[in-house]
């Protein structure tokens, strides 16, 4: 056993609790969000103590006990397998769910490196060499959950919704790829952890590339199947979608399959574009790796790291929440049209464009206008690209306020 | 830049670890191929070969092929393997559709498993297989010299299969075109 293993064991460890843990309490976030962003007041009468009074605080605790209380409800609730449904596949579903999301953030360096020994150790997962390739390895295996699901179920609203999700991330995916391509393009690099080592205390990559930025994270939002793109499970539509026939804990390891997903794609955008654990842009508060002093100092650096990286993740979970409760769901073939007619040949030109710079040896500020150079190409290409015949248009039913009723015209 | 600094891929802990994931991971892809045989319903032997696709990489993985890992579920797992299920709920009309083989079916894929295994085995009898540390064979497969190697010595064949894919690519464009 090398001390880096033992390091590694224990990161991964510790976080994997921290993020079971969270879960719960981001699901008491989104409820308060939602609460927050409808004008009213959320889920505020469960307290921790349940009833018992500490001096001090107010006797609910603005509601902190109701993830425990959740928790517990799904473990007792009866765990009911439909009659018609495949009993091997609808109990493997949820499980398919939850996996590929528990592994793909090994990669992500969360405390950077502390110097012990004369070696650096990773304060993180695995130091893998294909460090962000790994994510789309996991990531690409996380549709089988729902498609599984929805088809075990046997019954056609999760089939339907089983369906659509397999068309999302199959088409979201692709961009997704691409503008991880474009980042190891920039950096000549896959490994998580150089990529932070690059961006700590000089200029994050959203700075650089601000549209490549939010292209990630809209894609980042389709892969976990959140709003505006939950067409997997909208309520309106689908009952449920996949996750209809489920309950107990079953369709509680659905929920933490995405928000899992979702900790997880926060991360590497935070690797990826904010720099990772680094605190502010421009300026070098934490030690990069080697930079170590004392043992002691590079300990609490670590934690400060950590804690740097986990605020970052929740700022851009709690960005997702008030997406969720902001923007209307997308119909499906608008959601189609987004990733094949825009986001693929943005993400295209956005890969050129970042070779262009690397290739002739350019600073990395002309990455800036070369990023809305892009758009506004493809803005003023767009209108003489081949249309195809236009299907779903709004269908003129008479007496609408797209078609008045014939007696009064 | 950060070549002298950075800690790799820790073989020591691997190799002693190794011989236990191998077996497993052998085990998985082992039993989910014979299951995808003796299965008759086509969604559950679509779940099966995932596993077998997802042992395969973990025994790349253990090999220090990590890249060929990654492209194995990317590709296989991720991609082949969605679209053959999105093709079976698509197109059948039962949704437990179920496979009968015949008594000939069988006889004929006996016979040709034998063949294969018998020319494996001849195979792997001819091979010199060498013995070498888990540590050369990590830097052997770091992805920046895949890439130089792709890019120089096998351009012709990298080169090829891209213009088999854009093929392959146009011609389901044109059969999936709508008829006037």
């Amino acid at each position: 056993m090398s001390a880096q293993f033992i390091a590694s064991l224990i990161i991964m460890l510790v976080m994997l609790h921290v993020f079971l843990g969270s879960i719960s309490y981001l699901i008491l976030l989104e409820r308060k969000v939602a609460s927050w962003i409808q004008h009213r007041l959320g889920p505020n009468r469960t307290g921790l103590p349940y009833g018992a009074f500490i001096p001090g605080l107010p006797k609910t605790l603005w509601g902190l006990g109701q993830p425990i209380a959740d928790a517990i409800k799904n473990f007792l609730k009866e765990d009911f397998i439909a009659p018609g449904a495949d009993r091997i596949l609808f109990i493997l579903a949820p499980g398919l769910a939850l996996i590929p999301a528990l592994v793909g953030w090994i990669i992500v360096p969360f405390g950077g490196y502390l110097h012990l020994n004369g070696t650096n150790l990773l304060m993180g997962g695995a130091p893998l060499n294909i460090g962000i390739i790994f994510v789309l390895a996991t990531g690409s295996l996380a549709v089988y959950g729902v498609v599984l699901g929805g088809f075990a179920s046997n019954n056609k609203y999760s089939f339907l919704g089983g369906m659509r999700a397999t068309a999302q991330m199959v088409s979201y995916e692709i961009p997704l790829g691409m503008t991880i391509l474009t980042i190891i393009l920039m950096y000549g690099t896959a490994r998580a952890d150089y990529l932070i080592e690059f961006q700590a205390g000089g200029v994050w990559n959203i700075i650089y590339q601000p549209v490549l930025a939010m292209m990630f994270y809209i894609c980042g939002l389709a892969e976990c199947n959140r709003a505006p793109f939950d067409l997997a499970e909208c309520e309106q539509e689908l009952v449920g979608g996949f996750h209809t026939e489920y309950s107990s804990m079953k369709f509680a390891l659905f929920f933490m399959g995405e928000y899992f997903h979702m900790i997880t794609s926060a991360a590497i955008f935070s690797l990826l574009f904010l720099g990772g654990w680094d605190i502010i842009p421009f300026v070098k508060l934490l030690p990069a790796m080697g930079e170590q002093t004392t043992l002691v100092w590079g300990i609490i650096a670590v934690l400060l790291k950590i804690g740097v990286f986990c605020g970052k993740i929740t700022f851009l979970i709690f960005l997702a929440m008030v997406i969720r409760w902001s923007l209307p769901r997308f119909r499906f073939d608008q959601l189609m049209r987004l990733a094949w007619q825009s986001l693929i040949p943005i993400s295209l030109m956005m890969l050129i464009m970042t070779g262009m710079v690397v290739f002739f040896g350019l600073n990395r500020w002309w990455l800036l206008p070369g990023n809305f150079l892009v758009v506004g190409i493809v803005y003023v290409l767009m209108p003489y690209l081949p249309k195809g015949p236009a299907v779903n248009r709004r269908v003129p039913l008479e007496g609408s306020r797209f078609c008045p009723p014939v007696a009064e015209a | 830049m950060f070549t002298t600094l950075a800690a790799g891929t820790d073989s020591e802990s691997l190799a002693q670890v190794a011989p236990f994931l191998y077996l497993i991971f052998a085990a998985i892809t082992i039993l989910s191929a014979w299951m995808i045989v003796i299965s008759q319903n086509i969604v559950r032997m679509a779940m099966y070969l995932l596993f077998t696709l997802g042992g395969v990489a973990g025994l790349y993985f253990l090999m220090s092929a990590e890249f060929l890992a990654a492209i194995q579920l990317i590709v296989y797992a991720g991609g082949t393997l969605i679209l053959i299920v999105f093709g079976v709920m698509l197109t059948s009309k039962n949704p437990f559709i179920r496979l009968q083989t015949m008594l000939w079916e069988r006889c004929v894929a006996i016979g040709l498993g034998l063949l294969l295994a018998m020319l494996m085995v001849i195979a792997l009898a001819n091979t010199p297989i060498k013995q070498t540390g888990t540590e050369a064979v990590a830097q052997n497969h770091d992805i920046h010299t895949l890439a130089i190697t792709m890019l120089s010595k096998y351009l012709v064949p990298f080169e090829v299969a891209a213009v088999l894919l854009l093929v392959v690519m146009i011609g389901a464009a044109y059969m999936a075109r709508r008829r006037a």
